[in-house]
């Protein structure tokens, strides 16, 4: 038991943590690239955006690197 | 919402209604305390009740005079275990055993004297 | 709806229900520490403060869970879903800070890290009643997180509305996990029939106003109008509907809202794509159906946002024969352009 908890909670880390750096690439460069409308928001948005960023960045870098795919 | 989402709350809702409702019914059924009180000691507001897992429950009818009160559990060797907790008033208290517990005893540390003993 | 992004999208009417929120959650809070001091004066501050952000927490997330079937019942009591999202960010908050005092206090003493000590300190994984609690509300904890964080209309947007509603339906896991971890809590640490006996009573109103709303909404769903003989439904008289507002009816499993603007009428589906509001409660501002709930706007004509805005619902086709309206159940593909139709 105590092997799946360290497991999972190894692969909790690694997703939070990969969310971090993402994060703050989102935040300060990627996230305007996605959507437009982030260029004209005040930068406190983007703060508030942040810890939503790290949650669920999967969805966001799939997106973003389609973006780039169709841009390219 | 749209239809499938109305679908879906619908399912969940049924779903969930009848799996938490199970779930509280086996938990408390699970617990399953025996009836029988153990030896209780005359004069002393205490009674104390064991569950076939691992469990007991101790029931203060009345606040205890002494300043302090600490649980102990008692183990195999009749030696005292395990600080299980604290009794700070009236009420009933649940304390988890450890597997090889044969009984608790209830301990004034500030004056060291024992208030109360039962074995299982 | 604006080009940028607010920090918060506030106006009169959502600072007012924010202020019902704080001063309410405030209250409650000081009335908890006020009691417990006085009925039950050794406990620690610090568990004081665990059991009242907790419970505040779970009445929050009770009444967060009751206002969408109470809404579907009756109307009236739409304005207390229009700012839900604010409530659940609160509830957020509270369950946080009972969640950290909780981590601070019992996980640590020792030399494990806190978090792999939740997990640890009780292993009895295969017991019911002894079952360690903490996980589900660490659990609970990490749903709501990802839940409040995402709750701002840029992930409603860029997530894509289908995913966000998912990630959103993970309330209902996360309240069972909620119920499970103080009911067992509850057992495990005091007996206390008050806190179950509650927690019960609750149970049973959410889930009970969740089975009763879903089988009133199938109700609506299935039931069947009359089709003329090219299948189209015959819905009302032309003078049922006002001037610059709409009808709903149920086509084909789907809510439809039949407007009427300047004496023509035009049909939508009925849920708007920013949240769901219901389009056909709103009205028509300045030429555009305006959703009653954040303002979003559609063409009557196409379904679509007036420029530069990109959301589309689906349109129907109409007709009006001897002063009754007829529509398509087909529905056409959402920001279709669909003529409307002379009363």
């Amino acid at each position: 038991m105590e092997l799946i908890i360290n497991v999972f909670l190894i692969v909790l880390g690694l997703y939070f943590g990969l969310g971090l750096i993402f994060g703050l690439y989102f935040v300060f460069i990627g996230g305007t690239k996605l959507d437009s409308f982030l260029k004209d928001s005040k930068k406190i948005v983007r703060l508030l955006l942040f810890p939503g960023v790290i949650a669920t960045w999967p969805f966001l870098l799939r997106k973003l690197l389609n973006t780039e795919q169709d841009d390219s | 919402m749209i239809a499938s989402q109305r679908k879906a709350h619908k399912f969940i809702w049924l779903g969930l209604s009848i799996l938490i409702a199970a779930l509280l019914v086996l938990v408390i059924k699970d617990l399953d305390f025996s009836s029988s009180t153990l030896e209780t000691q005359k004069g002393l507001p205490f009674e104390a009740m064991r569950s076939e897992n691992s469990i007991v429950l101790v029931k203060l009818n009345e606040p205890l005079k002494t300043p302090s009160a600490l649980v102990y559990e008692i183990n195999a060797n009749k030696e005292l275990g395990a600080v299980l907790g604290e009794l700070n008033g009236k009420g009933e208290y649940k304390f988890t055993l450890s597997k090889n517990a044969v009984g608790i005893t209830v301990i004034d540390k500030i004056k060291n004297q024992k208030i109360y003993t039962t074995t299982f | 709806m604006g080009l940028d992004y607010k920090f918060v999208l506030w106006n009169k009417h959502k600072k007012t229900y924010d202020k019902f929120i704080a001063l309410g959650m405030v209250l409650y809070l000081i009335l908890f520490f006020v009691l417990t001091l006085v009925t039950n004066a050794e406990l620690t501050v610090e568990t004081i403060i665990i059991r009242a952000f907790g419970s505040l927490a779970i009445i929050v997330l009770h009444i967060i869970l009751i206002i969408g079937p109470l809404t579907r019942l009756n109307p009236k009591y739409l304005p207390i879903l229009y700012n839900r999202r604010h409530l659940g960010v609160s509830m957020f908050l509270a369950a946080l800070v009972h969640g950290l005092f909780s981590i601070i206090n019992f996980h640590t003493l020792g030399d494990k890290n806190p978090i792999v000590s939740i997990f640890t300190s009780n292993m009895d994984y295969g017991s019911l009643h002894n079952f360690p609690f903490q996980v589900l509300g660490f659990f609970a904890l990490l749903i709501l997180f990802v839940m409040a964080s995402t709750s701002h209309d840029f992930f409603l947007k860029n997530l894509s509305p289908k995913i966000w509603k998912q990630l959103h339906m993970l309330v209902y896991l996360a309240y069972a996990l909620v119920i499970l971890h103080v009911f067992l809590g509850a057992f495990q640490q005091e007996t206390s029939l008050f806190t179950i006996g509650i927690l019960i009573l609750g149970f049973l109103m959410i889930s009970g106003l969740h089975v009763i709303a879903a089988f009133k909404e199938g109700k609506i769903d299935s039931a069947k109008g009359e089709l003329d003989s090219n299948g189209w439904l015959k819905v009302c008289y032309t003078d049922e509907i006002e001037e610059s507002r709409a009808k709903i009816f149920t086509v084909k499993n789907e809510r439809v809202a039949i407007f009427k603007n300047e004496d023509k009428l035009s049909a939508i589906h009925n849920v708007c794509k920013h949240q769901g509001g219901p389009l056909g409660e709103g009205k028509i501002v300045d030429g555009c159906i305006t959703c009653p709930w954040h303002g979003y706007q559609y063409l009557p004509h196409n379904g679509q946002s007036p420029p530069p805005f990109t959301e589309k619902v689906n349109t129907y086709e109409l007709k009006v024969l001897e002063g009754i309206v007829y529509i398509n159940p087909d529905a056409m593909a959402e920001g279709t352009e669909v003529a409307p139709i002379v009363c």
